[in-house]
C-alpha cells in the first residue's frame, strides 16, 4: 500500500493473540483504513463508519470518508503490517500493508 | 428524565430526546428493571489507553491518592479519594437517578431532600485500572482489569482505608466509570459494552469533548444514555468541563437498564458486540453537516470540517518528519540529548545542594555531639543514609517530568515506533530507549520508567540490562583510571572514556539477547501502538506524575537504602581503632593553637603581626597533624570489617590484578561506585579525600600513581591492573540502591540477585581476560 491509499482489511495472517489485539484496537476484518505512512513504521488511520472512498478509489482529502469526526492512528511494526492484507478498489487481489 | 449535557457549543445536541422505537435494532435486549443506587465506597475507572483516564483520575482526586502495584504485577494501582462534591449537583443527579434512563421512575433511589447546597467531602475511593482495549484479551493489563472488576484480585494492592487498617483488597468495586474518548467513540463503545455486561452501577464519561467539538463531532447524549441504559457525561479532563456533574453522577450511578449482546469471549460474541457498538454510534454521533441546518450551524459545521481536515493533514505532515529514517532520527537524538543533558547536568544543581545540606547536617551533629558512637550513628549512618536516598530525587523528578511532557504531547509513542527496529533484534522494544538512555545518568529512575513497557518480558529484560549503561557514579572511577593510564595524554584518556560507554552499551544489548533466548524466552509482542494526536502537554499532569513518582521512590526505596547505608557504615566504622597517644596529643595542640588564634583576633583585631603569628602556629600544628590523622584513617580502614574482608578476599581478586588495597576499594564500591576513589585515597595514598579532591589535587593522584604494593616493587595501579579494573567497573553491578529498585520493580528479589550475579560474573570474567591479555602483551 502507498501513502494516502484507502482500503478494506480482508485478512490478517497473524496468530490469535495478535489478531485479537488488533481487533480490539479497531483493525478488524472489513475495517476501512487509510495509510498515513507506508513502510516502516507503518501508520494507518481507522476510518469508522462507511467506506468513504470516492469513485476513483481514493480518499477525497486527508479525512475522507470520516463521517464521524473521529481520529485514530495506529503505528505498526513491519512484522505486523506485512501480514495484514488490504483490498483497494480496482485491485481485488489484495496487498499487504 | 435525563441528565443534560454540560457546555453548549456548535454541534452538540443537549436537548433530551427519546430513542425512536423504530430505530432500535432487532437484537436489542429487553430493558432490565431499574435498581437502587447504593452508597459507593469504590469506583473503578476503566477505559482504552489514551482516553485521558489518568488525567481525569488526577482531576477528581487531586493529590489525594496513593500508588502501589496490582497484586503480583508491577502495573500501577492508583487509588484516590474523590474530592468534594457539590451538594446541589448531587441533589440534581439524585433527582435524575430517581428516573432511569428510559424515563421510568426509580422509587428505590434515595431522596435527595432539601438539605443545604454546600460542598461536602466523600469517602468514595476511585481505583484507576490499567488502560485496556478489551477486557477479554489474554494480556496482563486485561487480566488485571478483569480480576479487579470481578473482585478476584489477590491481596496486595489496597485502598486508602484498607492500607490504614491493614486489610486486604479483594472486593468487587461498587461502581464503574468507563472513560471514553469522544474523538474515537465507536471503538470505545465496545469496552463500554463489556463493562455494561458486568451489571454494576455504571457511568460513562465521554472525555476530550473539547477536542471532539472542534472536530465538529456532535453527540446526542440523551439518545446515547437511552441506548446504553446508563448515565453519560460529556467531560474534558483538560479544561475541567463537566467534572462537577461527573462527581455527582459517580455517586448516583445505577445498574444499566440495557445489556449488550455477547457475554463470553469468542469471535461471534465479539462481532455482535462490535455491531452493537457501531449501531449505537451511528445513531448517536455524527460529524455530518445536518440537513436543514441554520446558516450559523452550517457555518460552524463547515468550520469544524475545515479544522478537522487541517488537523489531520498537519498530523500527517509532522509524522512524515518525525518518523523519517534520517530527520526523525536526528530529531529523536536531539530530544534524547536534551533529556540526558537535563538529568545529567541540570540535576546536579539540586543534587549538589542536597549533598551540602546533608554534609553540613552531619558535620553539625559531630560539632554538637562530638565524635562518640551515638553521633557517629546519627551523622555517618542515618543522615548519610537518608541523604543517599534523597539525593536521587532531583534526577527522578526531572526524568519523569520530561517523559510525561513527551508522552502527553503525543511524541513518545512515535519515538517508540522509531527506535523499535533498532532494538528489536536484541529482544528489546522501542519503549526501552528512554530508560536505557536515562540510565546513563542514573539507573534508578531508568528502571522505574520501565513500567511504560507493555510486554512483561521485554520490561524485565530492560530492567536487567539498564545498569550496564555507564551512569554518572562511574565517571569519577573512569576519570581516575584513564588519567592513571594516560598521564599527560588527555586525548587518549578521552578515547578510553568513550570506549567505556560503548562497552557498557554492547554488554547491555548482548545480555538482553542472551536473556531473551534463555530465561526470558518467548515471542516478543510486536509493536502496535495507538498514536495520540499531537497536543500541548499538560503541566498539571506532568507535575502530578512527578510528585507521585518521587513519593513512590522515597516510600519504596528509601527505607531499604537507609537500612543498607546503616549496615555499610557499620562495616566501615567498626571495630573502632583507638587513637594513638601521639595523635591525641597533636589534636590537642591544634585545638590550643586554634583557641590562641581566635583569642588573638578578638583581643587585638588590629595587630596584624600577632594574628599572623597565631595563624602560622595553627598552620604548623595542622601540618603536623595531617599525616598522623591520615595514617590513623588508613589503619582504621584496614582494621575495619570492610578492610578485613578485603584482605580475606584478596586472593579472589588477585587474578584480575588487585592487591588487598584495591580489593578493599572494589568491595566498598559494591555499595556505591563513587566511593572507590575516596577509599583508594585513604587506603593507598593515606589521604582523606573525595573524588573532587583527587581530580583537582595532583599530589594525591601522584601518590596513587607511584604507590607500591607490599613487595615494595610492583605498582598498586600498574597498567594491566588499571585496564582490568576499568573493564570491571564498566560491567560490574556496584550499586545497592539499584538492586533494591530492581527487586521492587520486578516484584521478586531473585531478579535483583540474577542481575548482581550476571553482571559481577561478566565483569570478573572480562577483567580477568583483559588482565591476562595485558600480561601476555607485556603491558605491565
Amino acid at each position: 500500500m502507498r501513502t494516502g491509499e484507502c482500503g478494506v482489511i480482508v485478512e490478517k495472517q497473524l496468530d490469535a493473540d495478535d489478531r485479537a489485539m488488533l481487533r480490539a484496537m479497531g483493525l478488524e476484518a472489513s475495517a476501512t483504513i487509510r495509510v498515513c505512512r507506508a513502510g516502516e513504521p507503518c501508520i494507518v488511520a481507522v476510518i469508522a463508519g462507511q467506506s468513504g472512498l470516492d469513485g476513483g478509489g481514493q480518499a477525497s482529502g486527508p479525512a475522507a470518508g470520516r463521517l464521524d469526526g473521529s481520529c485514530c492512528r495506529i503505528g505498526l511494526s513491519r512484522d505486523l503490517s506485512n501480514r495484514i492484507v488490504v483490498t483497494v478498489r480496482g485491485d481485488p487481489a489484495g496487498r499487504a500493508l | 428524565m435525563t441528565i443534560s449535557s454540560p457546555g453548549p457549543g456548535p454541534g452538540l445536541n443537549p436537548s433530551p430526546t427519546e430513542p425512536t422505537q423504530s430505530a432500535r435494532p432487532a437484537y436489542a435486549p429487553t430493558p432490565a428493571p431499574p435498581t437502587a443506587a447504593p452508597r459507593f465506597r469504590r469506583i473503578a475507572f476503566l477505559g482504552n489507553p489514551n482516553t485521558g483516564k489518568t488525567t481525569l483520575f488526577n482531576r477528581l482526586t487531586g493529590l489525594r491518592h496513593k500508588t502501589s502495584n496490582f497484586p503480583g504485577t508491577t502495573l500501577d494501582a492508583r487509588v484516590g479519594r474523590m474530592n468534594t462534591v457539590d451538594a446541589g449537583l448531587l441533589r440534581d443527579a439524585l433527582a435524575g437517578a430517581r428516573g432511569d434512563c428510559c424515563g421510568q421512575p426509580d422509587p428505590a433511589a434515595p431522596d435527595p431532600g432539601t438539605a443545604s447546597t454546600a460542598p461536602f467531602s466523600t469517602d468514595t475511593e476511585i481505583i484507576d485500572l490499567p488502560g485496556v482495549y478489551s477486557l477479554e484479551l489474554d494480556i496482563l493489563e486485561s487480566r488485571v482489569a478483569r480480576e479487579a472488576l470481578a473482585g478476584t484480585a489477590a491481596s496486595g494492592a489496597a485502598t486508602l482505608s484498607t492500607i490504614k487498617s491493614g486489610g486486604q483488597l479483594g472486593a468487587e468495586p461498587d461502581a464503574i466509570c468507563v472513560v471514553a474518548d469522544a474523538t474515537n467513540l465507536a471503538r470505545n463503545l465496545r469496552l463500554v459494552g463489556e463493562a455494561l455486561r458486568r451489571r454494576l452501577p455504571t457511568v460513562v464519561a465521554v472525555n476530550m469533548i473539547d477536542i471532539a467539538r472542534k472536530r465538529g463531532l456532535r453527540i446526542d447524549v440523551a439518545n446515547l444514555q437511552a441506548s446504553l441504559g446508563c448515565q453519560v457525561l460529556l467531560v474534558s479532563a483538560r479544561t475541567g468541563e463537566g467534572l462537577n456533574a461527573l462527581r455527582a453522577a459517580l455517586l448516583t450511578a445505577t445498574i444499566p437498564t440495557r445489556t449488550p449482546p455477547g457475554g463470553t469471549a469468542g469471535a461471534e460474541e465479539e462481532r455482535a458486540l462490535a455491531a452493537w457498538a457501531d449501531d449505537i454510534f451511528a445513531r448517536c454521533a455524527t460529524a455530518d453537516i445536518p440537513e436543514g441546518a441554520s446558516p450559523q450551524d452550517l457555518a460552524a459545521a463547515q468550520r469544524a470540517a475545515t479544522h478537522r481536515a487541517r488537523a489531520d493533514a498537519r498530523t500527517d505532515r509532522v509524522d512524515q518528519i518525525v518518523l523519517h529514517p534520517l530527520w526523525g532520527g536526528i530529531i529523536f537524538g536531539l530530544l534524547m540529548l536534551g533529556v540526558f543533558y537535563t538529568i545529567f547536568s541540570l540535576a546536579t544543581i539540586p543534587m549538589d545542594l542536597l549533598d551540602k545540606v546533608f554534609g553540613t547536617l552531619a558535620a553539625g551533629i559531630h560539632t554538637a555531639l562530638g565524635d562518640g558512637l551515638f553521633a557517629s550513628v546519627l551523622a555517618d549512618g542515618v543522615v548519610v543514609g537518608i541523604g543517599a536516598t534523597v539525593i536521587f530525587i532531583p534526577q527522578i523528578c526531572l526524568l519523569f517530568f520530561l517523559i510525561s511532557l513527551l508522552e502527553d504531547s503525543g511524541y513518545l509513542a512515535r519515538g517508540a515506533l522509531l527506535t523499535d527496529r533498532l532494538l528489536r533484534p536484541f529482544g528489546l522494544p522501542g519503549h526501552a530507549f528512554v530508560p536505557l538512555l536515562s540510565a546513563h545518568a542514573c539507573a534508578l529512575p531508568a528502571i522505574m520508567s520501565c513500567r511504560a513497557i507493555p510486554d512483561p518480558k521485554q520490561r524485565l529484560a530492560t530492567i536487567l540490562v539498564s545498569p550496564f549503561m555507564s551512569c554518572s557514579a562511574r565517571i569519577p572511577v573512569y576519570a581516575l583510571l584513564t588519567t592513571l593510564l594516560f598521564p599527560g595524554r588527555p586525548g587518549l584518556a578521552a578515547l578510553a572514556f568513550v570506549g567505556c560507554y560503548l562497552l557498557g552499551m554492547l554488554a547491555a544489548v548482548l545480555s538482553s539477547l542472551i536473556a531473551r533466548r534463555t530465561i526470558l524466552r518467548g515471542r516478543a509482542r510486536p509493536l502496535a501502538i495507538e498514536l495520540p494526536s499531537y497536543k500541548m502537554p499538560s503541566l498539571r499532569t506532568a507535575l502530578t506524575t512527578t510528585v507521585e513518582r518521587a513519593f513512590l521512590f522515597a516510600k519504596n526505596a528509601g527505607t531499604n537504602i537507609l537500612a543498607v547505608s546503616l549496615v555499610l557504615w557499620w562495616l566501615g566504622a567498626f571495630p573502632q581503632l583507638p587513637k594513638p597517644a601521639t595523635l591525641i596529643e597533636r589534636e590537642q595542640v591544634v585545638a590550643l593553637a586554634a583557641e590562641s588564634f581566635d583569642a588573638a583576633k578578638a583581643a587585638t583585631p588590629t595587630d596584624a603581626q600577632a594574628i599572623e603569628s597565631a595563624q602560622s602556629a595553627l598552620d604548623t600544628a595542622g601540618q603536623e597533624l595531617a599525616p598522623l590523622a591520615a595514617a590513623h584513617a588508613r589503619e582504621a580502614k584496614s582494621q575495619s570489617y570492610v578492610g578485613r574482608l578485603g584482605k580475606l578476599a584478596a586472593p579472589i581478586f588477585e587474578p584480575i590484578g588487585c592487591d588487598w588495597r584495591l580489593t578493599v576499594g572494589v568491595l566498598a564500591s559494591f555499595a556505591a561506585r563513587e566511593v572507590f576513589s575516596s577509599t583508594m585515597a585513604v587506603v593507598v595514598a593515606g589521604e582523606v579525600a573525595d573524588a573532587g579532591d583527587i581530580a583537582e589535587n595532583a599530589g594525591i593522584r601522584d601518590r596513587l600513581a607511584t604507590a607500591t604494593r607490599d613487595d615494595g616493587k610492583t605498582l598498586v595501579f600498574n597498567p594491566a591492573t588499571n585496564w582490568s579494573i576499568l573493564v570491571f567497573f564498566v560491567l560490574a553491578m556496584q550499586c545497592l540502591p539499584t538492586l533494591v529498585i530492581t527487586a521492587r520493580e520486578t516484584g521478586h528479589p531473585k531478579w535483583a540477585l540474577l542481575q548482581l550475579v550476571w553482571m559481577s560474573g561478566l565483569a570478573y570474567g572480562a577483567a580477568f581476560a583483559v588482565h591476562t591479555l595485558c600480561l601476555a602483551l607485556g603491558v605491565v
